[in-house]
Parts: C-alpha cells; structure tokens; sequence
C-alpha cells in the first residue's frame, strides 16, 4: 500500500522526503514533518493496538498527546520503549515499530476472549480478588498482570545521556498556540525574561496547519521569528510541561534527539528536564475535545473530529473517503467541510434537533447529508468501521426510535464539545468552576493558589475561538510582564474570523436500542483502561458514588493518559445516574506527569559517577597505589583492608591487626570530622555539649568527649583539644561531622545565642595520618624535630612542629589503645607526609592497615563506635562509662534525662563483653541474646551483639553486645540463637580484651 | 617548607571546549572571620584593606585580598599568598581577644573557574540558583549547592566564574562541570 490516503497536496510535510518505517515488521513510507500516526493513517492503517483489558481491536482517536489507544513499543533492544503515542513520535527514518498488548499477533490475539467474557470481568473485578478467597490472590495476580498490560520495558541499560537544569524567568507561558503566542509575544516586547514552551515541533497549537487569514499569517511569522531572535526569551519547542509545584515551580521535558531516531543525536543529551522558577505563568495549553459515548465507539476508525481535522491540514492526509462526522456541537461542521472539499463522501450526524441555518446550508452546498436528531447507535466492523447505523434521537433524546439508517464509512469523526485543558491550572492548587455554556470546568480566578500567580489565556480558560485566544494571550501577556515590574508595548493583533465550538447541547450517553449494559455493545468512555459508561453505572449501585470512588473502582482517568479524554463524560454520566449537578460530582485531582517521562530525563547529568559523589582523601592515590580496597563511609571511600598478594581480607586483617599491636600501623584518618571552636565562652559551651569537665582542660591537652541529645542518648563522641584559651579542636565521628555541626549551630543559634562562640568546620583543612603500635614513637621521632618522649610529650596532648619538614599537629591520642599518635597537616601535604611515613617506616615494620583492622583493635579494647554499639537508645550509664559524666557540673544537654524513671530502672540493655565457649565461633553481628530457646522465632530477647570480631591479638573470637542487665551478669553464660538455627553459648564478660591495665597506651 | 611541592585535590586541571573553559586556581590563603561585624570591621578593614560592612552575597577585590560576604557574622578573606599564616597572625592580633574567629580554611576548599559564554548554562545545570547575568553580576556572591556539593559561587567578570568547593568534592564538581559542558 502506498499512502492510498495521501492528499496529494496540503499539509506541512515535505513529499520530497520519504521516510521509511516499519510497524509489526510491516515496512512502510512516511514523510518528513509526519508523526508514526499520521504516516500509519496516510498508510490506511487503521489497526493499531489491542486495548488493556478486553484486548478489543483500536486505532487512532486523536492527532494529539491526548491520544488513548494508539500506544506503541517503539524501537527495539537497549533504545525500546513501551506505551509510546504513536500521535506524538516524530517520524525519522528507520523507525521501528511495534504493537502492544497483543498474542500472538495484532490480527488475531488470544486476550480478545476478555470481550466475550466480559460479564465475568466487571469494574472492581481486580479489587474482588484481592478480598475473595483471600489465598487465590497470588494466583490471580499472574493471571491478571500477564492478561492485562502494556507495553515492556528494556532489559538493558539506557545508552542514551540525558541533561537536566535549572532555569528562571520572569513570564513562563505554556504554549504555543495562538493565545500562547500572543502572551510571549506581548510580554517579550518588555524587558522581561520569557520562556515559551510547546510539546509540538512546530508552534501554531491547533490553527498549525490551518489558514485563518493572511494578517494572521502575517503576524504568526513576525511573533515566531522575534521571539526566536530575543535575547530574553527562551523558546522550547518539543517540550511538554509535566508538572506544575508550588512557588511556581515548574518541570518540563524536552525532546531534543528524539525525532532523529535512536542514536543519531550525537553527543547530544537525548531529552532536557527544566526545573523553572517562574514569577507569572500563563497557561495556553488549549482544549481537548471530547468523544461522545455511543455504542461501540472503539471502533478502529473512530476519531476525534479535530484530528480528522489535524490529519488533513498539517499532514495531507485524508483518514477514510467516506467519513460520518457525528457531533452535538457547531465546531465538527468544520471538520465535515474540510473533509468534503478534500474529496471525502460526508454524512453529517448531529444529535441536536435544530441546528444554525447557516451550517446546515454550508453543508447541503458542498453536498454533505445532514441528519439532525440523530444517533449513531452502532458501528460496525470490529478491526476497522464499515458502517454506522443511525437512528432518530425521541424528545428527551433519552432513547431512539424510528427509521434507522445505514450509512457506509471508514472513519466515524466524532465530537461531545470541548474540555479546558486546567491540568496545570489545577496542579498549581486552583479549583475549577463549571461552565454551563460550553459544558465544562474552567479555571476559577477566584479560587486560584495566591502562592503560585498564574493566569489561563485562550481555549483552557474556555475561549475557545482564535480572536479571544489572541486577545486573552495578549492581555495576560502584559499583564504578567506588568507584574514582574515591566512595561510592555504589544503590537497589534491580527483579525480573524469567527471560529471555536459555536453551539452545544449536551450529550453525555447515547443511547442505542438497548439500555447501556445490556447487549453485546459497548459504550466506552476511558478508552486506554478499558472503561464503559455500564461500569460507571455498576460503581453507582454498588455505593461508588464520589468521584474519587468512582475513579479507583473503575480505574476510569486511572490509565497513562490520565483521563484527558475521558474525565467528564464520566463525571457527566455519574451525575445523571445520581439526578445531579456535574460539579456536585466534583472533579478528580490531576497530577504530574501530564504526559508520561522517562527517568532518564528526571535523573538528568546525575547518573553514573554523578549519582552520588565519591569523596577522597588526599591520600587516596597512595592507597590505590598500595592496592587496598575501599570501604564506602558515608561517602567517603576509605580503604577497608590492604591485601597482599593470595590474601584474602580475613588474612590481610589478622595480618594488619597483630602488626599494629606488635610494631607499628597506619592509618589515613583524614576523615574524621573536624570542628574548629574559637570564642571565650567555647569551654562553657563544651561542658553544656559534652557529659564532663572541659574548663580544667589544659592548653594543648585533650580528652574524650560523649555528646548526648536532649533524651540522654548517647549521640557522637570524639577527642577535643585545646589549642588556645578560647580555642578548641574538636573531632566527630566521620559519618557525624555535619550533624554535629548542625547541632552545634542549634544549640547556639536558638537556645544560646548570647554565648561568643563560633564554630567552623575544618575537616578536609586536616590530612591526618594514624600511627599506632608499640614502635610509633620510634618511627615518628625519626621524621619530626618534637620530642617525642613519653615525658615531653604525654598521653592526651598535641604539640606542634614538623613531620617530614610539613608543618603538622600531632595529637598524642588513641583509639586502638596502643602508643599512638595523630599527624595532622594542611590537606596539600597530605600525600607527601603519608609517602614520607611510609618511605621512614619500612625501617620499623610500618604495616598500611585500614578501616577493618580498626574496628577489630578498637573492640579489643572494648572502645565503642557511635552508631555501631549504640543505636540512639543508649546512656553513658548503659555503655559502663559512668565515669565520663561529671557528677558536678550544673548542667549539659541530656543530663535532665537521667533522673526519669526510665533511664534508671533496672533491666536496661547495657555494654558487655561476650567471649564464645569455643574460641574459634565469630558471632554475627546483630545475633540475638535469647531467654530461652525455641525451634523457631518468636523468641525472648535479653540483647544483642554489636560487635563480633576474630582478634589475633587475643587468639581468639571476641564480641560486643548489649545484654538487659549486663553489668550485673558478667561471668553468666548466656545463649545465642542464630538466624540458622545454631545455638551458640557465650559467657559475659568485661569488654576489654586486651590490655585491661591501659599500660601500653601510655607507654 | 620551600622544598615542600603543593597538590590541589585536581592538581589545576584544565578544560577546555569551544565557549567553555574550566580550570582549577593554584592555591591561596582562605582565612574565615566571624564575629560581630559593625565592631570588627575596621580591624578587617586595616588588615585586608576592604570595608567589612558590605552588602549581603557581595564580594570585593583590592590589591592581593578579595572579602566575600557569607553571613551577617561571617566573611570569608582570599589572599593570594600561598599560605594564610600571616594572614591569620594579623587578624588574630587586631580582632578582639575571644570576641572573634579567625580560622585558617585554605586547604578545606579549592577554587574551580569556569568562564566561556556556556558558563553559565553548565553552572545552571547544577544550581538552583540564579544566575543570569540581570540577577548574578560581577561583585556578587552567594553560597549555594551544585549536584550535591555545597559551593560558594562569585562572579568575577562577565562570564568568569569562580566555584569554591570542599576538597573532597572537588572531583565531583570537575566532572560534572566536564560532563554538563558537553550538553548546553
């Protein structure tokens, strides 16, 4: 078939630019500015999908994004996406296609027998099953979900890039139709900075295509090529505004390689999301017509009348030669005309009784039949119409009666009046009045959100001819620049003639020969989820009133298309059902996305690499080098372990563990959360953050602080040192330094604000290399001009000097319980300070260890880890460390806490040791402590471990835990339960493993 | 310390694409002050030889020394020294004792310029911030967040921008500047 339904001229595509594409394996020929829809329909391809539940035969309804039915699998492979609207794929060269929901071919597909069945799979049919019997919900959820469906999703990755930005504008306007236009244009005449955005290749909105006059022509162009040449407007074709947030913020998506087909953009992202702030929107996103409810109106073959429209005068292509148009207003008369002066046969339907004169005239003058009163009350052929049977509507035009007619057609363009499109309207918060003259809702100014200023011009505030569209555009156009505090000088506007709905009665349901619901026919609303005007009905008798029942019983406006088509003549059936009022019914909430996007799109730049950044140290290079494997902290990579050739990392950290206990390990503790303390009252400020003394705290001395929050819960802990009188250097756990801070700020911000004390933080000012082991002296002593003798330089103090000849800090602390010492220098000599450690330490058995070997030594010594052995519901008291809460100050955070009832009753989870009976079982962490043991969970728990270690350096397992009442159990054996069943026996005991005495530290 | 060589956490990389540059400065002093400024002002002021009463998100340059106003109590001071030493020497003996913090923050941050006329797209990809040219001027400054690093962004001059990230952030910043260069 060759385009048999191309015109042979008209239309905005280009006839000297074939391109070629296949559906279903079909190959066909299209050309340059087609959409697959039109180029299907030039092609007499009527058949397109099958639809979602009953898998009834469907072609195309509209021309638009408000497309329902003709939803595709484009491409193949990595670049296949499912649910595609076949209306809004630009057509490019090579382009697969595919259809949907169909098996095993379109033609003939197995699902159909859903039609016949249809009885049995009524509205809320899904939701029954989830209630009766209960237990075969599992096994109707495969059924349904393989039945039932769309398009699939790729298996493999994305290969294609995607960009996401930021923008800001004084005037955003949705639209590029004449209303849209004509606010841009208006507005760009100031200085104000405007965006335009259009989900069409080309602006125009609904008159694209069409010839109004030549002043409008004329102006068109001008307004187009200014906005395009100004320096303050952005202009973004192909991008479609998904959602509208509060403050004016906006998202949009914008197509920019799609339409030259899978790979062929280049280096260029495939789609752009726009996150936009704007001061004033305007909304000229038009109207979505209608389709009237009449029997069987899925035939393939049924259309909106304005994409009958569309298909002739933007693509040249004429849908069917013989076309019944069948309408309850004056604007399908246009339809029926253009249709007839481009060679169809037309048949005119029009339900209304009496219609304008001059209409009916037209028409007998280009020899089109006019039926008035009349009802399509079937359509024939079931993979594409043949005929429609007409019948004369009775006075209440409740029922038909009387001579019935045949009449042959191919295409059925239909049309129930026009819907606003109040999509962004509502999303920005404002409610909708409806309009009893065009028979739908519009924007309510009144009820409009204050927070997000916006006004709806042209055919979505329900204007729907050209001149008002223009008129209202321009009006919002100054309006909104006026707003933003500039004056705009708009140009004339062009004259056009009268068009838009004209004349309409109301036709919700039409009626056929037998009630709705009874006989084989079907009258569907909600095209895309399957949605008849029988199962609104079902949803009033069994108590689904309120729109928001309705909607979810029958998962009417609930499908991809979030009901653009279908949303009102479901609120119009229910209200008749009900004998109300339409807005009685109310409307349902809509939502972003007002088309569906791709992830890609939102994700944006930040994929990959970009998701989540990788922080380093500077030292990071060094550890690559020396081939350890990171460990994420946070998002940190810190190295885990340093394995040597044929180790794993259980050997590598036996192996780096005894090495810091029996000469000498380093660790890259450049992590560590750093907070700079100045001001004169930052000594009292530290005794209110941290549980003991700090006034006493010498100058150049440290010591161990616990932060509590306001419960008493233990909340991070670190050393602080005092570098000054009014100076401190505090350190935070890695993961706690911006909470912390943030904490910090809190307290003095809201509660102190009178205290003269600033914090800053100075973590990554500070490479930090960790020396410990008993041979740390000796090794630090042979890079550094400090004395490093046990007498000048004592445990918990920091002294100044170099290392390596770089200026450092050196923090005689210790969190492994060994000699140990802190090297501190400015990050840009961290790389340099760590190579000379390590060049200097080969002389002294230095070992490289990483964050595993840590936590083994720190546990031997029973030192805790904030996060790891408390969990937020732990006390100082609970930890064993009673002794770091000064019993004598008047006050700090958390200590109030310790007099409730509950932080001092007997039983509370407290800090132990476990040491397993056979010395060679490592509990896991997280094991539960059981009373008593049962074949199974439930079981009483006593407690938990948070710890769990092998330790070389005690030769054996060890374990921490919190155990109810542990401190007063030490020496009891107790019962572990594991997850596979084992039982493990274990004896409490004190936490330290290693060194009970302290001596080594000290050393 | 003369011996001792000096790494930025990009060692100044540079990238270079058609109406884009992006380069990472050599270091240079980075002093935070706080306090009360109307009472600490004319010490900043004798110090660095610019005023340090100034607008809100405003930055200033004199001679060596550029002040960037982050907070009522809060500037940050670049000197182009390579170590902010005597920087800090100076302010702490003209500041009020213990009314005040001088805190040495040249290594926490390094500083990645991007100029080109795509500058500002490619900053707009990461920013919610404005930063048209009516809004986002030479002299002025605003601390803001690019992907997920917090930064402090000045305009230098027409599309020269100056983006002071934390060091470990750096790598992150410098590839998705790179990245989003390649798509305005």
């Amino acid at each position: 078939m060759t385009q048999a339904q191309r015109l042979d001229s008209g239309g905005l595509i280009d006839r000297s630019k074939p391109l070629r594409f296949t559906f279903d394996g079909k190959p066909y020929t299209g050309y340059a500015g087609d959409t697959l829809a039109s180029a299907l329909l030039a092609n007499g391809v009527r058949l397109l999908g099958r639809s979602f539940k009953y898998h009834r035969p469907r072609g195309l309804i509209a021309a638009g994004s408000e497309e329902p039915n003709a939803l595709v699998q484009l491409e193949e492979g990595a670049y296949t996406e499912p649910n595609t609207r076949a209306t809004s794929v630009e057509l490019y060269d090579g382009l697969v296609a595919t259809s949907q929901n169909r098996w095993p071919s379109l033609e003939f597909d197995v699902g159909a027998v859903n039609s016949a069945l249809s009885r049995f799979l009524p509205a809320g049919f899904y939701y029954k099953t989830f209630m009766w019997p209960a237990s075969m919900w599992m096994t109707y959820e495969k059924f349904i979900r393989k039945a039932a469906g769309l398009g699939v999703s790729p298996t493999e990755p994305d290969p294609d890039v995607y960009h996401s930005t930021y923008a800001h504008c004084d005037v955003l306007v949705i639209g590029a139709g004449p209303a849209g236009l004509a606010a841009a244009a208006a507005a760009a005449t100031s200085d104000a900075r405007v965006m335009l955005v259009d989900e069409q290749s080309v602006p125009g909105g609904a008159t694209t295509g069409r010839t109004l006059s030549d002043a409008y022509t004329q102006w068109f162009e001008q307004s187009v090529s200014q906005l395009h040449n100004n320096d303050n407007v952005t202009f973004l074709p192909r991008t479609t505004l998904t959602g509208y947030f509060d403050y004016n913020y906006l998202t949009a998506v914008e197509k920019i390689t799609d339409h030259l087909g899978p790979g062929r953009g280049a280096d260029k992202p495939r789609q752009r999301f726009w996150k936009i702030r704007a001061k004033q929107v305007i909304i000229a996103a038009g109207s979505i017509e209608r389709p009237l409810v009449f029997a069987d109106n899925d035939r393939p073959g049924v259309m909106l009348a304005n994409a009958v429209d569309t298909y002739i005068n933007r693509y040249g292509v004429l849908p069917g030669n013989d076309i019944a148009v069948f309408t309850n207003n004056d604007s399908a008369y246009l339809t029926a005309l253009n249709a007839s002066a481009n060679g169809a046969k037309v048949t005119m339907v029009d339900t209304r009784k009496s219609v304008n004169a001059g209409l009916t005239s037209a028409c007998e003058d280009a020899g089109i039949k006019v039926f008035t009163g009349h009802a399509i009350t079937s359509v024939q052929g079931a993979k594409g119409v043949s005929s429609v049977r007409i019948m004369p509507l009775s006075d209440d035009s409740k029922s038909v009666a009387g001579q019935a007619w045949e009449i042959k057609c191919q295409i059925v363009a239909n049309s129930g009046g026009w819907t606003p499109s109040a999509h962004m309207f509502s999303q920005s918060g404002g409610k909708l009045r409806y309009d009893n003259a065009i028979h739908g809702f519009v924007p309510d100014m009144s009820k409009a959100k204050s927070i997000n200023p916006n006004v709806s011009a042209g055919a979505c505030n329900g204007s729907f001819s050209t001149a008002k569209c223009l008129q209202e555009g321009s009006q919002a156009g100054v309006a909104a620049a006026a707003a933003c505090g500039y004056q705009s000088t708009p140009g004339a506007l062009p004259a056009v003639e009268e068009d838009g709905l004209g004349g309409i009665e109301a036709m919700w349901l039409v009626p056929t020969v037998h009630p709705v619901g009874e006989g084989s026919a079907k009258h569907f609303h909600d095209f895309q989820n399957d949605v008849t005007a029988a199962d609104i009905h079902l949803a009033a008798r069994e108590g689904f009133l309120s729109v928001e029942h309705l909607k979810r019983y029958t998962t009417t406006g609930m499908a991809t298309d979030q009901g653009k088509t279908s949303n009102l003549n479901a609120l119009a059936i229910m209200a008749d059902i009900r004998g109300a009022q339409i807005p009685e019914v109310g409307t349902t909430t809509f939502r972003p996305p007002f088309t569906p996007l791709t992830f890609g799109a939102i994700g944006g730049q930040e994929s990959g690499e970009l998701f989540i950044q990788e922080r380093h140290t500077p030292m990071h290079g060094c550890h690559v080098q020396s081939g350890a494997v990171f460990e994420d902290v946070g998002d940190w990579k810190r190295p885990w372990y340093y394995p040597k050739a044929g180790e794993d990392m259980h050997a590598a950290v036996q192996r780096e563990s005894l090495a810091v206990r029996q000469s000498v390990g380093m660790l890259d503790a450049s992590t560590l959360g750093k907070i700079d303390i100045q001001g004169r009252d930052a000594a009292a400020f530290l005794e209110m953050i941290y549980t003991n003394n700090w006034k006493n705290l010498g100058v150049g001395r440290c010591r161990y602080g616990l932060m509590l929050n306001e419960h008493g819960m233990i909340f991070d802990d670190g050393v602080t040192t005092r570098l000054a009188d009014d100076h401190f250097h505090m350190t935070t756990t890695t993961g706690g330094a911006a909470r912390v801070l943030g904490w910090l700020e809190e307290w003095l911000q809201t509660e102190w604000p009178e205290m003269q004390v600033y914090c800053t933080s100075v973590t990554e000012q500070w490479a930090v290399a960790a020396l410990n082991g008993p041979r740390a002296r000796e090794l630090l002593q042979s890079v550094t001009d400090i004395d490093c003798s046990a007498e000048a330089f004592p445990f918990m103090s920091m002294r100044e000097g170099k290392v390596a000849g770089i200026p450092a800090r050196v923090f005689r602390i210790s969190f492994t319980g060994e000699l140990a010492y802190e090297i501190n220098v400015p990050a840009r000599y961290g790389r340099q300070l760590w190579q000379a450690l390590q060049q200097a330490g080969k002389a002294h058995s230095l070992c490289l260890y990483g964050t595993e070997t840590m936590h083994v030594i720190r546990a031997e010594k029973g030192f805790i880890i904030v996060g790891q052995d408390t969990d937020g519901t732990v006390t100082p008291l609970d930890m064993d460390m009673d002794w770091i809460v000064s019993k004598t100050k008047p006050d700090f955070i958390g200590k109030r806490s310790f007099v409730r009832s509950d932080t001092n009753r007997q039983g509370r989870p407290q800090f132990v040791g476990l040491l397993t009976k056979d010395p060679q079982v490592v509990l896991p962490e997280g094991a539960h402590i059981v009373a008593e043991v049962k074949d199974a969970p439930p079981m009483k728990t006593l407690g938990h471990v948070t710890s769990s270690y092998m330790s070389p350096n005690a030769e054996r397992s060890i374990a921490l835990a919190l155990l109810n009442n542990g401190l007063q159990r030490k020496g009891d054996t107790v019962t572990i339960r594991l997850m596979n069943g084992d039982v493990v026996d274990a004896i409490v005991t004190d936490p330290v493993f290693i060194d009970k005495e302290g001596v080594r530290v000290r050393g | 310390m003369d011996n001792l060589a000096i790494e930025t956490p990009l060692n100044a990389q540079l990238h270079s694409i058609e109406g884009l540059s992006i380069k990472e400065l050599p270091i240079c002093a980075k002093v935070t002050v706080r306090g009360d400024m109307p009472a600490l002002s004319a010490a900043i002021e004798s110090v660095t030889g610019l005023p340090a009463l100034m607008e809100a998100n405003t930055c200033t340059t004199a001679a060596a020394n550029t002040l960037y106003w982050l907070g009522p109590d809060e500037r940050l001071i670049y000197s182009e020294d390579p170590t902010a030493e005597t920087l800090v020497a100076s302010l702490r003996e003209q500041l009020p004792a213990g009314q005040s913090a001088v805190v040495d923050v040249s290594d926490y941050y390094t500083v990645i310029q991007i100029s080109g006329v795509k500058a500002r797209s490619v900053i707009a990809s990461g920013t919610p911030f404005d930063v048209h040219p009516r809004e986002f001027k030479p002299g002025h400054c605003a601390q803001t967040r690019f992907g997920n690093a917090s930064i402090l962004i000045s305009c230098r001059e027409g599309d020269t921008f100056d983006i002071q990230v934390r060091w470990s952030f750096a790598e992150y910043v410098w590839k998705y500047l790179c990245r989003v260069g390649g798509y305005v």
